[in-house]
């Protein structure tokens, strides 16, 4: 088939097809989800005890803050690349991995203060479990929902919609959590979202093709 | 004549009446971008192959088109697939390119002889002519029969350090005779 006769056969089969719509809309339609699927999360794990006395913490609090930034940029930028142009707010799409190198800052000068690494125990395993079983469902809405538009970027689409949803769970196990150690937390809980992250690229790579 | 602005604007709005559903606005539209488009692609890549990429850059238009609203401009949008499939089928090329493999007698026609028959001048007794016997001895064990040092010392009668002493000079006076 020749380049005309492919211009008049895609042009016999226009229909009018119902438009993706702007990254905003379709952003706030999703993160109310989302954010009801956070809520419920958190309820069923429960808040710490201590929760308000460690908001009295600065670090605590940085890296809460830290975690909520990650998780809403993540999701901002995984939106954005269902738009092959990423809707021309290409810029956007740097501000999670400044905001993960911060935060990486953040948790290497947490772990110089807390002194000589000893052996991390192997129970924290639950942590990783957890963080992972909260963020299958948001990853797998994300993952449907950018199929439905046409990335040019894959692998960057995969690896945000993993980060946004691990993220959730960071922040879920966090506030509940009665645990302050930064050698479980970096074993447990960050590590394994960088890794989750790694892993959603390989599968953005795999199924957001088109 | 159209300006550069206004020339876009009617593509555009081509676009989004195509996107409505209107055909002969659409096939206007694709028309349009058509030459553009294989422009860009003959830039980058071979003309054998530039309508298939062109080819393949339309039929994605037309699977994006929905994510197009009209509302900000759209070469940037085009320029994005164009890139995005340009790269897909540069990566494809290098892929098939490092797997394919070339039947060496196939190219026997065509490469150049390379190799030359030794002549009976040509061999390595000539460059230990001038190398002492024990040396000459040691060298053959090691370097040709392939002993070790220790087994060749032990087969004359020598230590081990003694025969890598020797070996070394031996191979040093050789790459004096040879100019190296």
């Amino acid at each position: 088939m020749n380049t005309e006769q492919l211009i008049a056969s895609l042009s016999g089969e226009v229909t009018q097809k119902r438009a993706l719509g702007k990254p905003a809309a379709l952003g706030l339609r999703m993160g109310a989800v989302l954010a009801l699927y956070g809520l419920a999360a958190q309820w069923l794990l429960g808040f710490r005890p201590d929760l308000a006395v460690q908001f009295t913490h600065p670090l605590y609090v940085l890296e809460v803050l830290l975690l909520v930034a990650i998780m809403l940029t993540s999701y901002a930028a995984a939106l954005l690349t269902m738009y092959p142009d990423q809707y021309q707010y290409r810029s956007l799409l740097h501000w999670p991995t400044r905001l993960v190198s911060l935060f990486a800052v953040l948790i290497v000068v947490q772990l110089g203060m807390s002194g000589p690494i000893t052996v991390i125990h192997p129970e924290g395993i639950g942590c990783t479990l957890c963080i992972a079983s909260v963020a299958i469902l948001p990853s797998a809405a994300l993952f449907i929902l950018i199929r439905r538009g046409a990335t040019t970027t894959p692998q960057l689409s995969g690896l945000y919609a993993a980060l946004a949803s691990c993220s959730v769970g960071c922040i879920v196990q966090r506030l509940s959590e009665h645990t302050d150690s930064m050698q479980h937390l970096a074993g447990w809980h960050y590590l394994p979202t960088l890794i989750f992250a790694g892993i959603g690229a390989w599968i953005g790579h795999k199924e957001l093709k088109w | 004549m159209s300006t550069k602005p206004n020339k876009y604007a009617e593509i555009t709005a081509l676009f989004c009446e195509g996107n409505a559903g209107n055909a002969l606005s659409y096939q206007r539209f694709l028309v349009g971008i058509t030459p553009m488009l294989r422009r860009v692609i003959m830039r980058r890549l071979p003309p054998a192959d530039a309508e298939d990429v062109l080819q393949e850059v339309l039929i994605s238009i037309h699977k994006a088109r929905h994510t197009f609203d009209g509302d900000r401009p759209l070469m940037p949008w085009l320029m994005a697939i164009t890139s995005f499939r340009i790269n897909d089928y540069l990566r494809k090329a290098y892929a098939t390119s490092r797997r394919e493999t070339v039947d060496i007698d196939s190219l026997a026609d065509i490469l150049p002889e390379v190799t030359e028959t030794m002549g009976a001048d040509e061999s390595i007794n000539e460059l230990l002519a001038d190398v002492p016997e024990r040396e000459r001895k040691i060298l053959t064990l090691m370097h040709v029969e392939g002993f070790t040092a220790k087994e060749t010392g032990a087969k004359l009668g020598m230590k081990e350090s003694a025969v890598k002493v020797a070996a070394h000079r031996a191979v040093k006076k050789i790459r004096e005779k040879m100019g190296t």
